[in-house]
């Protein structure tokens, strides 16, 4: 069977009783995902199916066939403007990550809730986040790096308006130029 | 390309140069420097009549790109040692710290560490060897410059990776310094002359963690994440309840199960390997096992404080110990006295335990290698190779990054599964225990009893202090059991029973029982600090209560005058600036009071003092931690970033066991079988903390991983008592 994985189609073998993170993990090597409970209680094994934060211990893997799967892998790739996901940045600007386990999880879903809230309150974000264990306990960092996160977003999506704005008036500017030229040619 | 030649530089180097052949790194163009993480205890050994001589456990290697490769017998968990002990490294050596890469190496290049990475230890006793070991490559290269520039050695310096003479650069690259030469030499003999601390720029420095970038993306291997070639997925049958033992299994509906490759049915010992994970989980529910059940089935009152208070024979007199504690009680105007619980724990590293292993012969003799998470590779080794029936020597453990440690992967039994299960299989097998194992089969924090005595003269001060004190087994668990007695008592449940060492009582006890209780237990952070430090400092808040005086100024009188006394009376004093202790917190606010409460420690040269700022909701009687302040002081910080980070985690782990965390016992098992049964806090209870890291003296004395556990409790206790006046003496802290 094939899947959609990071915007790519990939052998999958046969799906038949198996579960989404162990596939992802053994059969194709991503195993920036983690297994923390297997019970769907901890977060780890967080990954979007079609955008959604999914826990990927819990889902069989026949059931996404078809849907784009997102891990932690691909998650830079889904950002606006190259480089680190804001909340890939902002993570490494508070050097949130300790044994770093849990990561993957706490910024596949962080990343969706940014996606969803653009300005969340710090009482959004602990929702949001709040069935994510982090037995390190990096949430106190965890916190101010996700309201960071949103601060990174906001910037880059101010900065790409304004480099289209630019664009805009670069065309406009060119094509009076044009019209003045077709005017004096006339 | 010519062949390397080795440089003969004195007598030692031939040694060194065996060395290198040894591990594998003979003939390879570079600068070595072979050094003893652990000389100190070498040192200690060779005074106690050992044999004499370095046996190089740590390699320092300069490439002739000028990276720095430092290989290290200490594991990389969260703590972010690496990161720091490249600081040190490259501050002494002269490069820049992005040039320095640290690899915990195998245990074939580094047989020797027999005490893992434990106990909050890592800098303290690495920062004098890694010093010398980086002072010794830079004067290596300084005395190859002089000769090839024809200059004094005095007028040379290595600064950001540039050789210098007078200051100024010279047209001298450490690759063609090198020149395709291995220079080797190992760090003994002679001090070499280390750089002075005022010229430090990197140490002390918040430097980024090396290894972040990796986590971040998910690019970071983990022993869970072992992936061989040729490799199938392991699994081992468990005893359902506490005490049974396998009599017989039915194996085979396993064996009938496609996708299932072998199943091993031995005495004890039952597992299956199969083509997936999911098909092994299938194929070890299907076996159907006979089981020895235990004499009586194991219960939850066998673990709590009736079963364990410390009285009877066996209790232990621990040091230290001054005058007549008994006699001063007696004459005190007033005697107070008070039992504390600490309930077992879990670990709940979110990573659990695992091992992957390829047993095979090669050239007719037995290899294992062995791919896993572990504080401490060279146990591991040994416990595999005894699995096995095999010579230590014959297996080689490639040590992965730690998804939490935290005491529990001191010891790792899913290696000896995995390896077990391969040589049955004749494949490389991977066994990666589930939350369920972990729960289930996993040790524990043991309980702790802490009954204290203490007499107050007439005008509040302490005359007489008696504490008795009995857990569960810390470090002795990992011995035989005949030697428990021999030893009489247990190093890592005493662990922090040394509050007279500071605070200044003249007539003073403590004594220390071992219990046994029918789950395994054994190293959990911070090991005894957390249940005796709750005691302890709940126990000084009491007194001062009764005394009538301020906790703060009730602990600042009691301190002596020791140097020790006057760090914990300087953290003290930093803490209570930090939290405006004066001031009076706004006291009810939204159904919620909020009060504060103090703690204070020392932790092997560690101090540390803690203010809690809890809240109480009235109608619920419910208990949050709101935010926390944190001075501390373990000497001189090698990056403040860093300890922030692991007094916040410590934090963390204090409130967890302070408001939530326990073990317990259900029909004849560990009760929990997963996180709905033993949550973890979440991201919405944990509480806003700030952190004063004191830079302080010229070496870091202490470690920063673990001493901050043992004041939260307390800290929480004091807090909810100023606010409600219920002294809560059972852990996890609750509201009648």
């Amino acid at each position: 069977m094939q899947l959609n994985v990071n915007d790519t189609v990939v052998e999958a073998g046969d799906l038949e009783g198996r579960l989404l993170v162990y596939v992802l993990r053994d059969k194709l090597g991503l195993t920036g995902t983690r297994f923390g409970c297997g019970a769907g209680h901890c977060g780890s094994c967080t990954v979007w199916v079609d955008g959604v934060p999914t826990r990927s211990c819990q889902k069989p893997a026949a059931g996404v066939v078809g849907q784009a799967i997102t891990t932690i892998e691909g998650l830079a790739a889904t950002a606006d403007g190259g480089g680190l996901h804001p909340v890939q940045q902002a993570f490494l600007e508070l050097q949130v990550p300790q044994c770093g386990w849990c990561m993957s999880g706490q910024m596949m879903t962080a990343a969706a809730f940014l996606r969803d809230n653009p300005e969340p309150a710090r009482a959004e974000v602990e929702a949001a986040l709040d069935q994510n264990y982090c037995r390190c306990g990096t949430y106190h960092r965890l916190r101010q790096a996700v309201l960071r996160a949103a601060e990174i977003q906001r910037g880059r999506a101010a900065e790409i308006q304004r480099g289209r704005a630019a664009e805009i008036q670069r065309g406009r500017a060119a094509e009076i130029q044009r019209g003045r030229a077709a005017e004096v040619a006339a | 390309m010519s062949a390397p030649k080795t440089r003969t530089r004195k007598r030692l180097t031939r040694r060194g140069a065996l060395m290198l052949g040894g591990i594998g790194l003979a003939g390879v163009a570079g600068l070595y420097v072979g050094f003893d993480v652990l000389r100190r205890n070498a040192l200690d050994n060779l005074s106690a009549g050992g044999a004499p001589g370095l046996s190089p456990n740590a390699w320092l290697q300069l490439t002739p790109e000028g990276r720095v490769r430092l290989l290290m017998p200490k594991a990389e968990m969260g703590q972010g040692v690496h990161t720091a002990t490249a600081q040190i490294v490259a501050e002494e050596l002269g490069l820049p710290l992005a040039q320095v890469e640290v690899v915990l190496g195998d245990t074939d290049v580094l047989p020797v560490d027999s005490f893992g990475t434990a106990g909050s230890t890592t800098i303290s006793s690495l920062y004098p060897e890694l010093r010398r070991a980086a002072a010794t490559a830079r004067r290596m290269v300084l005395a190859e410059a002089a000769t090839r520039l024809n200059a004094p050695a005095t007028e040379l310096d290595l600064i950001d990776g540039r050789i210098l003479r007078n200051g100024a650069p010279v047209d001298l690259s450490i690759t063609e310094l090198l020149d395709g030469r291995q220079i080797v030499e190992l760090a003994e003999g002679e001090e070499p002359p280390t750089r002075s601390r005022d010229a430090y720029t990197l140490i002390g420095a918040s430097a980024p963690r090396l290894d972040l970038p990796d986590k971040i993306v998910g690019a970071a291997r983990y022993g869970y994440d072992a992936r061989i070639d040729g490799m199938k997925i392991g699994k081992v049958l468990r005893p359902p309840r506490l005490g049974a033992t396998l009599r017989s299994a039915d194996v085979d509906p396993a064996v009938e199960l496609t996708g299932v490759i072998t199943v091993v049915n031995e005495e004890g010992f039952v597992g299956v390997v199969a083509e997936t994970q999911e098909i092994a989980n299938r194929a070890i529910n299907l076996i159907r096992a006979e089981w020895n059940e235990p004499p009586a089935p194991a219960t939850q009152s066998q673990i709590e404080p009736e079963a364990l208070r410390p009285n009877g024979l066996g209790g232990d007199l621990i040091g230290p110990t001054a005058g007549d504690a008994e006699g001063a009680l007696r004459r005190a105007a007033r005697v107070l006295e008070a039992e504390y619980f600490t309930p077992a724990a879990d670990h709940a590293a979110l990573e659990p335990q695992n091992g992957t292993a390829h047993v095979r012969q090669v050239d007719g003799a037995w290899r294992a290698d062995v791919w896993a998470s572990t504080q401490n590779p060279n146990g591991l080794k040994s416990s595999v190779a005894r699995a096995l029936g095999l010579d230590a020597g014959a297996v080689v453990v490639h040590p992965q990054y730690l998804g939490g440690g935290f005491g529990l992967k001191a010891i790792n039994e899913a290696a000896a599964e995995a390896a077990r299960l391969s040589r049955a299989a004749g494949v490389p097998v991977r066994v990666n225990w589930d939350r369920e194992e972990e729960f289930q089969h996993g040790f524990k924090r043991p309980p702790t009893v802490n009954v204290l005595k203490a007499g107050l003269s007439a005008d509040g001060a302490i005359t007489g202090w008696a504490h008795d004190q009995a857990s569960g087994l810390v470090i002795t668990a990992f011995f035989p059991a005949f030697v428990r007695p021999i030893i009489g008592r247990d190093f890592g449940a005493t662990r922090g029973l040394n509050p007279m060492t500071y605070y200044a009582v003249a007539d003073h006890r403590t004594r220390a029982w071992m219990r046994e209780t029918p789950m395994r237990t054994g190293s959990w952070r911070g090991l005894g600090l957390l249940p005796n430090i709750f005691a302890i400092e709940s126990f000084i808040d009491e007194l001062a209560h009764a005394a009538g005086d301020d906790p703060l100024a009730f602990r600042l009188r009691h301190l002596g005058n020791t140097r020790l006394a006057k760090r914990v009376s300087g953290v003290l004093e930093s803490v209570a600036e930090m939290s405006e202790w004066s001031l009076q917190p706004s006291p009810v606010a939204d159904g919620w009071a909020r009060g504060r409460g103090l703690a204070c420690c020392d932790d092997g040269g560690t101090v540390v003092a803690q203010v809690a700022e809890v809240a109480v909701e009235r109608a619920s009687g419910r208990i949050r931690v709101e935010r926390v302040h944190c001075a501390i002081d373990a000497g001189l910080v090698i990056n403040p970033d860093i300890v922030t980070a692991q007094v916040e985690s410590a934090v963390m782990w204090g409130v967890g066991s302070a408001l939530i965390e326990e073990t317990q016992i259900a029909n004849g098992a560990l009760r929990a079988v997963n996180f709905n049964a033993y949550p973890l806090l979440r991201i919405s209870q944990a509480p806003r903390i700030t952190v004063l890291p004191i830079n302080s003296g010229d070496e870091p004395v202490g470690g920063m991983g673990e001493p901050v556990i043992g004041v939260v409790p307390a800290a929480v206790g004091n807090a909810v008592f100023a606010l409600t006046g219920q002294r809560l003496r059972l852990l996890p802290l609750t509201l009648a």
